[in-house]
């Protein structure tokens, strides 16, 4: 049992024809946001599935809060600490909102009558709408509700901000941020909306092609990827072993690197103007960039 | 277990007015035919059945509901576990089959006391071995609603109890054919025909509860 990580998947593999989740290995710790991204197609639901054993595995070993998937499969108490949210309501639509807390009254022991309601005053929900008279982001809040108003310690959400309005997302955001604060409580948020994943993430994960490229503190990531923009000549004067991507336009060639301060230390910018042609640039990368490069194929290096 | 059965008999509300609506036009058929047949064994008979096809009803458009929002897939990473979410099901059967029960009881009941229909034998065995035929019916409806889903249950149970009747009329009529007689069957107590009935129906269900288990522990959600 790990105190520390709140989710530790360890050589997860799941084969499909066309598909494979390959060798998935990461650890989360405990009082963290973790923004998983890749494209579309990445693995990026298959992995959450796998972690939430709602697929069976090829090979693989999870655990969450501490408690083996396999193990504990039979053992159900511990999900009391997990709340989930897929990316649509899994509530029947002809539901009441208020019907929602009298079934979860009975499913969830830690189940909290109170805070649901309040959670449903501060969301605007109306308890008497059914669920299919609810808004496609007014749906979301209602299951956000529900995987907060019983005793999570564990936040897991597949594309839950996928779909909304950058209002309604932002507010969702800072419910999060709200929830972290309890140093216990972790979120995995899996998105392809990166915007979400910078405002909120410590750490940042990307898949592709069902395989990790990377696990990295997000701030670390944004201090130390760069995008240098210059020529073809100029471009070979970067280090192989720091280029992550390269697009090579017929004017200019921009290049994804891991580490901007190798570059400085190296005087790059003075030895590119000496190689001729037009300044090089080195621009900040944020994660759409670095999905982008390594997701269009036109990273020719992984880490 | 309760919050499944609560779910499942709020997302039904919209449906239960359809439900009452059938299962009076049934009752208002079988009691013409009754008063012309002067036979309230027959309508008992016809309503026990069609409680059971009540049953699998409900059930059908429960497992329709869930499929629609995905909610097993949400279900299964609560507290809940696999076993409570399929019991949760047979249990919803079982209860809107009593509820057909006890209305046809009930109806039946206050028919036995009119004048017309009074002193009749009611044939148990038969109702229960009809009921427990339907029974059957529904176990393996279960297990491929789990494993393929409800469009291709309701098709898979129609082609079931087909082949039940296509079985039982094939039955009866090769023994016809080899001139063996069910003497022996009416020489047998009624009650051991009615628990032979409900036995090979439980066992058929507790098979149906088993596999269903296993389909849904190794279904991708």
């Amino acid at each position: 049992m790990d105190g520390e990580n709140a989710i530790i998947v360890r050589n997860l593999v799941k084969h499909y024809e066309g598909f494979t989740l390959n060798n998935i290995s990461f650890e989360m710790p405990r009082g963290s946001v973790v923004g998983f991204v890749g494209e579309n197609g990445a693995g990026k639901s298959t992995t959450i599935k796998a972690i939430l054993g709602l697929i069976p595995v090829d090979s693989g070993e999870v655990e969450l809060l501490g408690h083996r998937m396999k193990q504990d499969e039979y053992k159900e108490a511990w999900k009391e600490e997990i709340g989930v949210v897929f990316d649509e309501c899994n509530f029947p639509l002809s539901l009441k909102v208020k019907n929602i807390g009298t079934i979860m009254k009975n499913i969830y022991h830690t189940w909290d009558q109170r805070k649901f309601k309040n959670y449903l005053t501060r969301f605007s929900l109306p308890p008497e709408k059914k669920i299919k008279e609810l808004s496609k982001g007014m749906k979301m809040k209602v299951s956000i509700a529900v995987a907060l108003s019983h005793d999570s310690k564990l936040l897991i959400l597949d594309e839950a901000t996928g779909g909304l309005d950058p209002v309604v997302r932002n507010e969702i955001l800072d419910i999060f941020r709200e929830f972290i604060e309890d140093a216990e409580h972790t979120v995995f948020l899996s998105s392809h909306i990166t915007s979400d994943i910078e405002k909120i993430a410590d750490y940042v994960i990307l898949i592709h092609n069902g395989k990790l490229v990377f696990k990295e503190n997000k701030d670390e990531l944004l201090y130390h990827y760069g995008i240098v923009r210059c020529t073809r000549e100029q471009a070979q004067l970067i280090p192989e072993s720091i280029i992550l991507g390269k697009e090579e336009g017929r004017f200019e060639t921009s290049v994804l690197i891991k580490d901007k301060e190798l570059l400085t230390e190296r005087n790059f910018v003075e030895s590119a103007k000496e190689k001729g042609g037009v300044m090089p640039v080195i621009d900040k990368a944020g994660i759409e960039d670095i999905l982008l490069y390594i997701v269009k194929g036109k990273g020719e290096k992984q880490l | 277990m309760r919050g499944l059965i609560l779910k499942d008999l709020y997302a039904l509300r919209s449906f239960w007015k359809q439900f009452v609506f059938i299962y009076l036009f049934i009752a208002c058929a079988f009691l013409t035919s009754a008063m012309e047949s002067g036979s309230v064994s027959f309508v008992l008979t016809s309503m026990m059945i069609y409680s059971v096809v009540f049953g699998s009803t409900v059930l059908l458009s429960s497992m329709s509901i869930d499929e629609a929002v995905s909610f097993n897939r949400y279900a299964l990473t609560t507290p809940l576990g696999i076993k409570k979410i399929v019991k949760a099901k047979f249990v919803l059967l079982l209860l809107s089959i009593a509820v057909g029960v006890f209305v046809s009881l009930l109806i039946c009941g206050a028919l036995s006391l009119l004048p017309a229909f009074k002193g009749e034998m009611i044939e148990w065995s038969e109702i229960i071995a009809a009921m427990a035929l339907f029974l059957i019916g529904d176990s393996f409806m279960i297990a491929v609603m789990f494993k393929k889903g409800v469009e291709k249950a309701r098709y898979i149970y129609i082609i079931i109890m087909f082949a039940l009747a296509v079985f039982v009329f094939g039955c009866a009529k090769i023994c016809e054919m080899k001139g063996i007689s069910f003497r022996i069957l009416d020489q047998l107590p009624d009650v051991f025909l009615s628990f032979f009935a409900a036995a090979v129906a439980a066992l058929s269900m507790l098979m149906s509860y088993f596999v269903t288990l296993r389909i849904v522990r190794n279904k991708e959600w």
